[in-house]
């Protein structure tokens, strides 16, 4: 940048910079501005003979080429020819890049790589990588990855053995020329992200070659040929039968049978407590786990709405799936809720009938109680069942549906007996 | 009628044409999804062996997330269902229901419920009182109803062809004859006295 002030400044040099380079035209004996040429007509100045397309990595004349074609390191500026000229060359590029002065831009000249803006060209930006690495030694990785030409990485490249760039070996896993001939860490670190994500690629397929076939017990209709929003699976914890989320949720909510007989799977009458919506039908045991685990991380982070943030009382206490925070993020003491809430009969956790009272009294505003009671279990119940979708909070269902979820988003783990207790 | 359950009606009957049971059967009754009939057969080593039962299946606006409503439409003489109206006691048609129970496991059921009474969950305590105090009778009546209603081939019982013209000679319908011997255990003087009195 200094160098390039000073060249560029009137007052401290009366020559413009370009005079302290040989006119390529002059050399070959064929320029026409004579001596008003703007370049040095001295043949005791420096030539730049340096291919400025080879440097980008595409001189169509190849070995034929006048021009030399060695690769130019600007920072270490080993080739002593040439540093001159690509010391103002980059110069010159630098002081486009910081500051947009048009009065000063760049002129455009013949025989050289005109770079009017920042950007650079195409291949410059590619080379940037190329361009900048410090020092063999130290070049990491992702570096060795930016030398590898992004045409031949298809086996497409032109210039074959001329490129610039360094043709990788072919990986056989992603069909793609990108193993650096002379990094071994580049090859095993490549093979190895090839390698999870081919496996990651593989699990997918295979979820996804299972769920599309896959049919739900209940309408009896493939689940993937369901409208996109009905796309969903409703993972049952405790058997793998297949339903879709509304399906199951609605028999889950079915208001003429016993609790015990619409908590259990309609297929097995195997009981599950809740349901676990999933985009993919899953069944392997581990990715189960994995899949209801993040749905209780997700609910745990949804602030409880009968908690409210400790201004209200929650009727699942400690079971609750939802988060249990006061307002200055202190989270409840889940244990004392349990002494308090909870005792132990027999071995058999029962809720306290007086904090169950006082919840379903306020809600009922007073109303006959005890014939309520069931009704209102019943219903609260049925909306345990809370839309959970993998990433995104969108209720599918009908508006009452949500009105219903947004009241009532709560799901009791140890199943509904319990509630059921309380009526005695 | 909710989309859901007609879909799933209609991929039923499919279901059960390509399953090619041949005991079981289920058409539509007119163009809606929602009045069916059934017929199943009378499983073997039973009374009602080769008895061809009609039956009449409605579904509800909320089916498959409630049950249908199935009574039997051939008189039947068996403890868990009803003599007279056909009405069935099946806890799978009621508080047992499951949503991916279908037409068919339904008549599959109704099947195994012929070879398997519950005389302690009656529908019919007449029935239900003669199975369990009067096996014989019970036996040769429901025998004699599915041959007399279901089309059940084999020789009839000469005894109770006998008695059911006495009674119907005497003016009496055939049917309402035919309920009162079955409910006296074909005492003919108790039948006539029943059937008399009323």
């Amino acid at each position: 940048m200094a160098t390039k002030q000073s060249e560029e400044n009137p007052d401290n040099n009366d020559e413009p910079w370009t005079k302290k380079i040989l006119c390529r035209y002059f050399l070959h004996g064929i320029c026409k501005y004579g001596s008003s040429c703007r370049y040095s007509h001295n043949r005791d100045t420096a030539p730049d003979l340096v291919c400025r397309y080879y440097q980008d990595g595409h001189c169509s004349y190849g070995e034929r080429c006048r021009y030399d074609h060695v690769r130019v390191d600007k920072r270490n500026k080993s080739n002593s020819d040439t540093s001159q000229s690509r010391t103002s060359e980059s110069s010159l590029i630098h002081s486009t890049s910081h500051d947009v002065d048009w009065v000063n831009a760049v002129e455009f000249v013949p025989g050289q790589q005109y770079s009017p803006r920042d950007f650079g060209s195409y291949s410059s930006v590619l080379k940037q990588g190329l361009d900048t690495s410090p020092d063999p030694g130290q070049v990491s990785a992702s570096q060795k990855f930016d030398e590898i030409c992004p045409f031949a990485l298809n086996g497409e490249c032109e210039y074959g053995d001329q490129c610039a760039f360094v043709h990788g070996l072919l990986c056989d896993m992603c069909n793609l020329y990108i193993l650096h001939p002379d990094d071994l860490h580049q090859q095993a670190q490549h093979k190895e992200e090839c390698m999870q994500y081919h496996v990651e690629d593989l699990k997918e397929s295979f979820k996804i070659a299972e769920s599309r076939d896959a049919v739900c017990g209940i309408c009896m209709e493939v689940v993937w040929e369901k409208d996109e929003k009905d796309r969903k699976f409703g993972i049952l914890e405790n058997c793998n039968h297949m339903f879709c989320l509304d399906c199951i949720r609605k028999w889950r909510s079915a208001k003429a049978f016993n609790n015990t007989v619409v908590k259990a799977c309609p297929q097995c009458r195997v009981s599950s407590s809740f349901v676990t919506p999933s985009s993919t039908w899953i069944e392997d045991k581990e990715e189960k786990e994995n899949l209801i685990k993040g749905y209780k991380d997700h609910l745990s982070n949804k602030p409880c709405r009968y908690f409210d943030q400790g201004r209200g009382k929650c009727p699942f206490g400690s079971n609750c799936f939802y988060l249990h925070a006061y307002p200055d993020g202190s989270k409840q003491d889940r244990s004392k809720v349990d002494s308090k809430n909870v005792e132990g009969k027999n071995g058999r956790r029962t809720i306290d009938p007086n904090s169950l009272w006082d919840f379903i009294g306020e809600r009922n505003e007073g109303g006959n109680h005890s014939s309520s009671l069931m009704e209102l279990l019943q219903h609260d119940l049925e909306l345990l069942d809370v839309v959970y979708l993998l990433g995104e909070d969108s209720f599918s269902s009908s508006e009452e549906d949500y009105d219903a979820l947004e009241t009532l988003e709560h799901r009791f783990l140890y199943g509904s007996d319990e509630f059921l207790d309380v009526d005695d | 009628m909710s989309s859901i359950a007609t879909t799933r009606i209609q991929r039923e009957l499919k279901d059960i044409k390509e399953s090619n049971n041949q005991s079981i059967k289920i058409e539509l009754k007119s163009d809606e999804f929602n009045n069916l009939r059934g017929e199943i057969v009378g499983p073997s080593g039973t009374p009602y062996q080769d008895g061809m039962y009609k039956l009449s299946i409605k579904i509800p606006e909320t089916y498959p997330f409630n049950p249908p409503i199935v009574s039997f439409d051939t008189r039947i003489w068996h403890p868990n269902i009803s003599s007279v109206t056909g009405a069935i006691c099946l806890d799978i048609l009621k508080d047992q229901w499951a949503a991916a129970l279908t037409l068919r496991t339904v008549l599959l059921s109704l099947q195994a419920l012929l070879s398997a009474a519950e005389p302690d969950d009656p529908q019919d305590a007449v029935v239900a009182k003669q199975y369990k105090d009067n096996q014989k009778a019970f036996v040769k009546t429901a025998r004699f109803w599915a041959q007399y209603y279901a089309n059940a081939p084999g020789p009839r019982d000469t005894d109770c062809v006998e008695k059911l013209r006495k009674a119907s000679e005497m003016g009496f319908y055939k049917d309402i004859s035919l309920q009162a011997l079955s409910t006296h255990s074909w005492d003919l003087e108790n039948a006539i006295q029943y059937l008399t009195s009323c």
